[in-house]
């Protein structure tokens, strides 16, 4: 199998990563209902956490969308990052309160094969978040992940679409899962998860 | 699941379209299940063929000469069909016609194509090309290729030597050459993407909620409305924006064609109330989008409560946003450069039986016959062959003992420790006969490490900067014993450029491999949580299939621009600019 640099045997080497969280489906908060509004996505790792912005829908019916780009540093020997879901609520005393809603646990193993620059276009089944005893399945979560220390992206990425604003969207054949990377200054807006693409009907 | 369309309620399963009457909406259903079919962005498209010709005739005896070229699809060892003919060309013997041909290219099947080029007969001038009769005429030369052979090359232009009819035509004596040009049609790449908006919606019936959502469809030939997609359920909203929507030119025909728009009230038990429709052509929707203007729903006169004319509704539609521009299609990537290669893995469990007798499905036949391993490997691979020109085809077997060995899970089918490529389908058929020799078959169906095997491939491929995408080809006999194995190689497998086609031979029920149908099973989850996130994996059993209509193998092909385009569209891999 080509694992590029990080062997079973050796631990990974610090990294700096760029992890897109794209969007989130069949979320729940832990009254039950669809989460709503004010959704918003931490990546976590043992050394670093950043957050996303909230997604501004006034109600997504569970499925956030994102498509938002964060950097994190992930310590050498570091097993995994943790993609958490959140809301921000009203809190006692009008300040906003950060209520976590599901998490995902992304392993190293899962972005560090392939060549360097090669971006991973990851989804991962989420968990409710803290609760302790059983953690209840809790919707899916979909991320892109690049390591953007040392070589520069690998793939192919001459321009050249034709007049107009070319749109990419999720593609037709797929399971309604898109994994568009709107990555930071590429400049070409990527349409959003929900798209519908006049392709078929039929559900 | 092919289907993209954002329903945001959640449902997964199917509904069916409106209280429209049940024929109609049968009708649509069925429309919807063959759009189903053909989806894939690119599997069936409209080309458009330029012909031209040079050293045609024999300059010496006929220095003039009228050419006319005249284009066939060959069925399947089946006559020639007449797809079109160019004009007449006065007087050159170097001709570059007018006239396109127009041809379906579907990437799944095979498409054979004849040319045949004619001196008409300059009396004949005024007469139609249609009218015609080639068996007057006198032939220049006949040139063969498949669709596929042109449109993989570079610029989509492939040369062809005229010589000999084989199909009982005078052999002139001297033959010139052909050039064939492939273009597909404008329409394909033309997409349009709107934001449809809805005001004062009204829902007759007070007691339900109002959870609206579009759905567009066009006309048929026939007069029927053809659901072409749908909006995502705005969820108790009576000012609804949708998210965008997007039409390819293609499947609407022109922007003039007229679009039915009808809004309906979504209901869980699948009878969505009709609340309004409009009839409005892609062009009209344009004009709406740059004067703002709305357009009033009306609910037609069978639903009306007055029964003689059409109710008119105060719910208007806005379109928000209107945006035209084209997209990159599979074929853009493919005459790009792109390459598909075909990778297979043959099933050596004992299950097969033992391939010195008859009845096993290893049995090679003297006759030349093909068993069904070999009829699965040369029905995908002579369509996948065409998509790379160097046809080094890595094949491996699993679940036998090479000799004095232990059981291998991956072995190089063509016997080698170092690598695992063979030249051609020939090699590919030459290599698993000889294996059949050399190995005993043992077990058990083992699919993690060769999908393990084909994924370090396809990550090498993106070291070395290739633009190279991959399809495995397994077929087996059994259902697989390590599910988990199997699941967790195929989702670390889909975020590398590759596909997996997995086809079942023999009699053993299949049930169990349903998990691998994405239209079956469920989304397949790893061990460590990670879901597949993309598609790109099909199974399907290979039935014996007589008589015409897609065979099992061409929709399993077929989905594969789908999966292609998926893949590189994701992530934002753009063609190389020719």
């Amino acid at each position: 199998m080509a694992r590029e640099g990080s062997g079973t045997a050796m631990p990974a080497p610090a990294m700096t990563l760029e992890v897109t969280v794209v969007s989130a489906e069949g979320v729940r908060v832990a009254s039950g209902r669809p989460l709503c509004r004010g959704a918003y996505a931490v990546v976590h790792t043992a050394s670093s956490s950043a957050p996303t912005r909230a997604d501004a829908d006034a109600d997504c019916h569970g499925f956030p969308y994102w498509a938002e780009a964060v950097r994190v540093a992930l310590p050498a020997g570091a097993p995994a990052l943790d993609v958490e879901i959140c809301r921000a609520r009203a809190g006692s005393g009008g300040r906003p309160a950060a209520e976590p809603v599901a998490a995902a646990r992304v392993p190293v193993e899962d972005f560090t094969v392939g060549p360097p620059g090669h971006l991973h276009c990851l989804s991962y089944r989420l968990f409710d978040s803290g609760r302790c005893g059983v953690r209840r399945r809790n919707g899916i979560v979909n991320i892109t992940v690049r390591r953007i220390d040392g070589a520069p992206p690998a793939q192919g990425k001459a321009p050249a679409p034709p007049a107009g604003k070319a749109v990419d969207a999720a593609g037709p054949s797929g399971s309604g899962v898109s994994c568009c990377a709107a990555a930071a200054g590429r400049g070409k807006p990527a349409a959003p998860a929900g798209a519908v693409m006049g392709y078929p009907v039929g559900c | 699941m092919g289907n993209c369309c954002s329903d945001e309620a959640g449902h997964g399963g199917a509904h069916p379209v409106g209280p429209a009457a049940a024929k109609a909406a049968q009708a649509a259903s069925a429309a919807a299940d063959r759009f189903l079919r053909s989806r894939g962005a690119g599997a069936s498209t409209q080309i458009e063929l330029s012909l031209s010709a040079s050293n045609l005739g024999d300059q010496e005896y006929f220095p003039k000469s009228n050419p006319m070229v005249v284009v066939y699809s060959k069925r399947k060892d089946g006559p020639l069909e007449e797809i079109g003919r160019s004009e007449v060309t006065l007087n050159s013997l170097n001709p570059s016609w007018m006239t396109k041909i127009s041809v379906q290219y579907q990437f799944e099947v095979l498409q054979p194509l004849v040319f045949q080029v004619f001196d008409i007969d300059p009396q004949l001038h005024d007469v139609s090309e249609k009218m015609l009769k080639l068996e007057e005429q006198q032939f220049l030369g006949e040139a063969t290729c498949l669709l596929s052979e042109v449109v993989t090359k570079r610029d989509r232009l492939l040369t062809l030597k005229l010589g000999v009819s084989e199909h009982n035509l005078p052999n002139p004596s001297k033959f010139g050459e052909l050039t064939v040009q492939a273009e597909e049609s404008a329409g394909s790449k033309a997409i349009m993407e709107m934001v449809f908006r809805c005001s004062d919606l009204e829902i007759k019936d007070l007691l339900t909620k109002s959870d609206p959502f579009l759905l567009i469809s066009r006309i048929s030939d026939s007069g029927m409305p053809v659901p072409i997609c749908k909006t995502e359920v705005r969820k108790n909203d009576l000012n609804p924006r949708w998210k965008p929507v997007i039409l390819n030119l293609q499947q609407i025909g022109s922007k003039e064609n007229p679009l039915i728009i009808e809004c309906f009230n979504f209901s869980s038990n699948g009878k969505h109330d009709l609340v309004g429709k409009i009839v409005k052509s892609v062009a009209e929707l344009e004009n709406m989008y740059h004067r703002q203007n709305g357009e009033h729903f009306f609910v037609p006169a069978s639903n009306a409560h007055e029964c003689h004319s059409k109710e008119v509704l105060k719910s208007q539609l806005y379109v928000e946003k209107y945006v035209e521009s084209n997209r990159h299609t599979f074929l853009d990537y493919i005459s790009a450069g792109c390459q598909l290669n075909f990778m297979v893995g043959v099933d050596f469990t004992a299950s097969n039986g033992n391939p010195r007798l008859p009845d096993s499905l290893h049995y090679i036949d003297p006759s030349g016959r093909p068993n069904v391993y070999q009829k699965a490997i040369l029905e995908i691979g002579d369509v996948l062959q065409y998509y790379d020109p160097a046809k080094r085809f890595p094949s491996w077997g699993f679940g036998a003992r090479p000799i004095d060995g232990p059981v291998s899970h991956c072995f190089n089918l063509n016997g080698s420790t170092y690598q695992p490529e063979v030249d051609g389908i020939q090699g590919i058929m030459s290599a698993y006969i000889s294996a059949l020799r050399n190995v005993s078959l043992a077990g058990p169906t083992l699919f993690g490490q060769l999908i393990g095997t084909a994924m370090a491939i396809a990550s090498q491929s993106l070291a070395d900067n290739q633009q190279k995408y991959f399809i495995l080809l397994i077929v087996t006999d059994g259902v697989v014993t390590d599910f988990q194995e199997t699941i967790d190689a195929i989702i670390r497998a889909s975020d590398f450029p590759m596909s997996i086609i997995v086809i079942g031979v023999g009699g053993a029920d299949f049930k169990e491999m349903e998990f691998l149908d994405p239209n079956k099973g469920e989304k397949l989850e790893s061990s460590t949580g990670r879901v597949a996130s993309r598609d790109m994996i099909q199974f399907a059993p290979m039935k014996d299939v007589q008589g015409s209509g897609v065979s099992t193998v061409q929709s399993l092909l077929a989905e594969i621009p789908g999966q292609f385009m998926t893949y590189m569209r994701t992530r934002e891999i753009q063609t190389v600019s020719i």
